[in-house]
């Protein structure tokens, strides 16, 4: 640093566990192993979207956990 | 009773109320600066959360997100929601932080922590600009554009100026009183009615539209590509905005100063959960709306595709309940507007003014809420007859702001930063998005510097590379 003394920073980076989880999950949310997918869920809600609803609930859940532990 | 005075019972109900909750919260406070653009760091998990939401979601949630997602189909969805739930993971890794910095040291503005934690004025400054100079034109769009969906709500019974004056006048009457502390509380209300709003539209549409099988089943016959992703977007372009959102939300001045008025970094460490439990179904509604638009009204332009959810409510609705669900996007509009206000205020009297001049803080404080009238009548005065520049500069915000997203994860969490390495990657990335922006008016931005990204991707990297290969070089040299 150039001038000011930081009495609190810098702060602890997340685990090697929870950076994997989350870079999983990003990943995940790509789904091109089915990115030409036609098919609906109720005629009216593609898979592909029913898919990234359940990861972003899962993402939800992993910060709720992950927000319980994390001490930066 | 006439449509039109319909429509003004309904906005005079809302308008009421959020001055009543701005009165009610400004009663709850106390006179000081602190108070003013921090809310005394006082807020609740539940409004804290409402107000980060509220803040972020603005009329481009209510009304442009259908327009998109009707030209764009399904895929729109995909654009947005998960990289606006990784927001939850911005919010904690960068929020609590910031809270915990803004707490301890008592920082009220974004460059204020630059300032503090870098020991660079300059630094702090450079940052403070780039924030002022892609804020202040988008403040500047807000009244604009709700003065329009007011003059067609109306159906010109209010013109689309006199219109933003009114919004612009509620909005600075709660803002004056109670700053901060009136904006996170009047998020609560226009967060809620803008979810509840937004719910009840896709309910009585879908339901004139037959129920939604039948409206999907009709849609996969005459437009199956807008259930498709091949043939709409790439997965480079998917990816980009998937990692955008969660770099350049945080860095919005409206959002970043809300880290600093938490009660506790356990309402931050709320917020980030709640997130994407929020989003991901909060975000189905308008796509759902601009998908299924498709049906009633076929081969809209893009212009009149923005309008498709005022379109849809009034075929299938009556015009009660069209007014009521459109006051929704005047409370997108106002929830947004209110905080970048009071955003741009606190940094031009913290981080220009006070710099360089001596101010006590009972002057700083009165300087703020003038400031803040003086703001709103620049951005009714850019409304009257926007010019074209304020709306190439709003195109450019994003990736502007995003520039910094390097600078502050670095003096958050990288002990070898360099203040000269940071104001070097914010020149260079600011550089870029200029040179992108010309190139795009021209030929179009070359294929080997975006390889099918976003160009906001390879512009935060070559950000990045530079403030850490700077900090490095530099830290290198002080050694020897």
């Amino acid at each position: 640093m150039t001038g000011a003394e930081r009495e609190l920073g810098p702060f602890r980076l997340p685990s090697l566990r929870w950076t994997g989880i989350f870079v999983l999950l990003t990943l995940l949310s790509l789904d091109v192993w089915a990115w030409d997918s036609k098919a609906v869920i109720g005629d009216w809600l593609p898979v592909w979207v029913f898919h990234l609803l359940v990861l972003q609930f899962t993402l939800a859940f992993a910060l709720w956990r992950f927000a319980q532990e994390w001490k930066p | 009773m006439s449509p039109t005075l319909i429509v003004l019972a309904v906005l005079a109900l809302y308008l009421t109320g959020s001055l009543c909750v701005g009165w009610w919260s400004w009663r709850q406070g106390t006179a000081t600066l602190d108070d003013y653009f921090v809310a005394s760091r006082r807020i609740s998990p539940l409004v804290l959360f409402c107000t980060l939401a509220a803040t972020n979601f603005s009329a481009f949630f209510f009304l442009g997100f259908a327009g998109a997602s009707y030209r764009l189909g399904w895929s729109f969805y995909g654009l947005m929601a998960f990289g606006t739930s990784l927001v939850g993971l911005s919010i904690l890794l960068l929020g609590v932080p910031i809270y915990k910095l803004g707490k301890a040291k008592g920082y009220l503005t974004p460059p204020e922590l630059i300032t503090g934690e870098s020991g660079s004025q300059m630094l702090g400054w450079l940052y403070g600009a780039v924030l002022v100079i892609f804020t202040l034109p988008y403040l500047a769009v807000q009244p604009y554009g709700a003065g329009i969906v007011l003059e067609s709500l109306t159906n010109g019974g209010i013109d689309g100026f006199h219109g933003a004056v009114l919004l612009t006048g509620v909005m600075l009457i709660y803002i004056w009183l109670g700053g901060m502390r009136s904006s996170a509380w009047t998020d609560l209300l226009q967060g809620c009615l803008m979810l509840g709003l937004m719910l009840s539209a896709v309910l009585v549409v879908m339901q004139g539209l037959g129920g939604f099988s039948t409206a999907g089943g009709d849609l996969a016959t005459a437009h199956p590509q807008k259930f498709m992703r091949e043939g709409a977007v790439t997965w480079q372009v998917w990816l980009s905005y998937t990692l955008l959102w969660p770099m350049v939300v945080p860095m919005f001045p409206q959002l970043f100063s809300r880290f600093y008025i938490a009660e506790s970094d356990k309402a931050l460490r709320t917020a980030a959960w709640l997130y994407p439990t929020i989003v991901p179904l909060l975000f189905l509604a308008p796509v759902l709306l601009g998908v299924s638009g498709n049906l009633d009204f076929p081969e809209l332009a893009k212009a009149e595709s923005d309008s498709i959810v005022p379109m849809l409510l009034l075929e299938h609705a009556p015009l009660w309940l069209a007014a009521l669900v459109m006051t929704g996007a005047l409370a997108a509009f106002m929830s947004t507007a209110d905080s970048q206000l009071l955003a741009m205020s606190s940094i031009l009297t913290r981080d220009i003014v006070a710099s360089v001049t001596e101010l006590k803080e009972d002057e700083q404080y009165s300087l703020g809420r003038w400031l803040v009238v003086a703001l709103a009548i620049v951005g009714l005065a850019l409304a009257y007859d926007p010019p074209d520049t304020i709306f190439n500069v709003v195109s450019q915000a994003f990736t502007g702001l995003a520039v910094l997203f390097p600078t502050t994860v670095a003096l958050l969490w990288w002990r070898h930063t360099r203040s000269e390495a940071c104001i070097a990657s914010i020149l260079t990335g600011e550089t870029l998005v200029a040179w992108t922006y010309l190139a795009a008016q021209g030929g179009g931005i070359p294929e080997w510097f975006t390889q099918g990204f976003h160009p906001s991707m390879p512009i935060i990297f070559l950000s990045a590379v530079i403030l850490i290969a700077g900090s490095l070089l530099l830290g290198k040299d002080s050694e020897t």
